[in-house]
């Protein structure tokens, strides 16, 4: 436990140092801020347009930390040999993934958290706070963590550049799964089975998704939040499972 | 080797974990269906910029798929909101997308809401009005869901006048300018509809020629 919490607390250490990370905060914050700017533009809607541009600033800077960061991560440790130092002592090399991985999300959180409270202030600023948006952040959040449980898994056995290509196609895919199952219906009935299949295989990152819901003011189930961080959790182990077995077979 | 046949039972339960959870959710979603929602027209149009087309088929694609979903539940529980923004929005995109506005508007109709059914095909009429298409399907619209037969015959009229109008159009406005029973001749028009129409404009036939009490086969 101690190696693990080792391991999560470099990561983070050399992931907040990262000056990347600044700059996209910066423009994270720009852009929430710059909501404000928008909603002139409109006639009446200029709360909902600080809300859905806030909102959707806080997910995109994030998926892009998460990707431009979390591809490179185990990459940079390969390549400037440091792993070695590393799995010569006695940490087992699922321990080596999940540190890294609990060390970006960290980050991942952190930033997230600044992003929250810019983006909440702005929304109280203007008056339209409700608490039903802390939930939609957390979404976000766990939807971030999901995402760098797959760059880990593809930083298990490709390249950075392939792994951010497949990162950022798993979160188009992601964002359309339910696509698949319309289609499945009108598929015959082997196709459907295969489909069917790939719903529950890939990640369904709308899931996390209570953006729309949320700014409406609409009533979002318990349930829907309860299965949401459910969903988002079970899925983020398996995926780091499935990469700590790829990553116990690798040779360096 | 321990290690590894750990991982991998871990992994193999936490798919099923997540695969549970997916199914959940499903159930969720389905009991608690969510309006369509339409991005800020004017915001929308400065983001597309050169991606109108693509713009206007996404919209296109997520009507059908609310539409549908719609389908699937109870009548009472039906939600064609933001329905009418969506297609008006997409068909700004795109304006020369005219399956999008004529379909559009059985979808509208079907889900009673005639309105803003008749509303897009205008809108569509005053940009092109020289095709036939949107006079002949305002007629449709006018005849089999507002039930004003005198605007759905001088629709239909008017379609009749323009080039390459289906013969069609003079029948219906000879029958709807005809004094009679305009029950029989909607379930005509609806039994012809559902004869030449695609799978989804048979759906709403038959789902028509239902409330008319005309059984049509599944």
């Amino acid at each position: 436990m101690t190696r693990l919490w080792d391991l999560a607390r470099n990561t983070f250490r050399e992931t907040i140092r990262d000056r990347i990370l600044y700059v996209l905060l910066v423009f994270a914050l720009l852009m929430i801020a710059s909501s404000v700017v928008f909603g002139t533009l409109t006639i009446g809607q200029d709360q909902k347009i600080v809300l859905d541009l806030g909102l959707g600033a806080i997910e995109l800077f994030g998926v892009a930390i998460a990707i431009f960061v979390g591809t490179s991560m185990i990459y940079k440790e390969i390549d400037k040999r440091t792993v070695y130092v590393v799995l010569t002592k006695p940490v087992p090399r699922p321990i080596f993934l999940i540190g890294k991985f609990l060390g970006l999300s960290l980050t991942l959180w952190v930033l997230l958290g600044l992003m929250g409270v810019g983006y909440l202030g702005l929304a109280a600023l203007k008056g339209v706070f409700a608490p039903a948006l802390i939930g939609a952040i957390g979404l976000i959040g766990l939807q971030l963590m999901l995402l760098v449980a797959i760059t880990v898994f593809f930083s298990s056995f490709t390249s950075p550049i392939l792994g951010m290509i497949l990162t950022f196609s798993l979160y188009l895919i992601g964002h359309n799964t339910e696509a698949l199952r319309v289609l499945a219906q009108k598929a015959s009935p082997a196709l459907k089975a295969a489909m069917e299949a790939l719903y529950y295989v890939l990640p369904n990152l709308s899931t996390f998704d209570a953006k729309n819901q949320v700014v409406y003011g609409e009533a979002v189930p318990a349930l829907r939040w309860i299965w949401a961080v459910g969903y988002g959790l079970a899925y983020t182990v398996a995926l780091l499972a499935t990469a700590s077995a790829i990553f116990e077979r690798r040779e360096f | 080797m321990k290690r590894l046949l750990a991982a991998l039972g871990i992994a193999g339960v936490f798919w099923g974990a997540q695969a549970l959870c997916l199914g959940q959710l499903v159930t969720v979603k389905a009991e608690h269906p969510s309006r369509l929602v339409v991005p800020n027209p004017q915001i929308a149009k400065v983001l597309v910029s050169d991606f109108e087309n693509l713009a206007a088929d996404l919209l296109w694609i997520q009507s059908l798929q609310h539409n549908g979903d719609q389908l699937i539940d109870d009548e009472e529980k039906r939600d064609f909101r933001g329905m009418y923004e969506a297609l008006d929005l997409a068909s700004d995109f795109d304006p020369r997308f005219h399956e999008l506005t004529t379909f559009g508007s059985w979808m509208l109709a079907d889900g009673k809401r005639t309105p803003e059914a008749i509303r897009l095909l205008e809108k569509g009429q005053a940009r092109y009005p020289d095709l036939w298409m949107y006079p002949y399907q305002l007629g449709f619209i006018e005849f089999l869901y507002a039930k004003d037969y005198l605007k759905a015959a001088q629709h239909f009229d008017q379609a009749a006048a323009l080039p390459n109008c289906p013969p069609s159009a003079r029948h219906m406005a000879a029958g709807l300018y005809a004094k009679g029973n305009k029950r029989d001749l909607a379930v005509a028009t609806w039994q012809a509809i559902y004869e030449r129409g695609d799978d989804r404009v048979r759906g709403i036939a038959r789902r028509a020629l239902k409330r008319l009490g005309v059984a049509v086969p599944e």
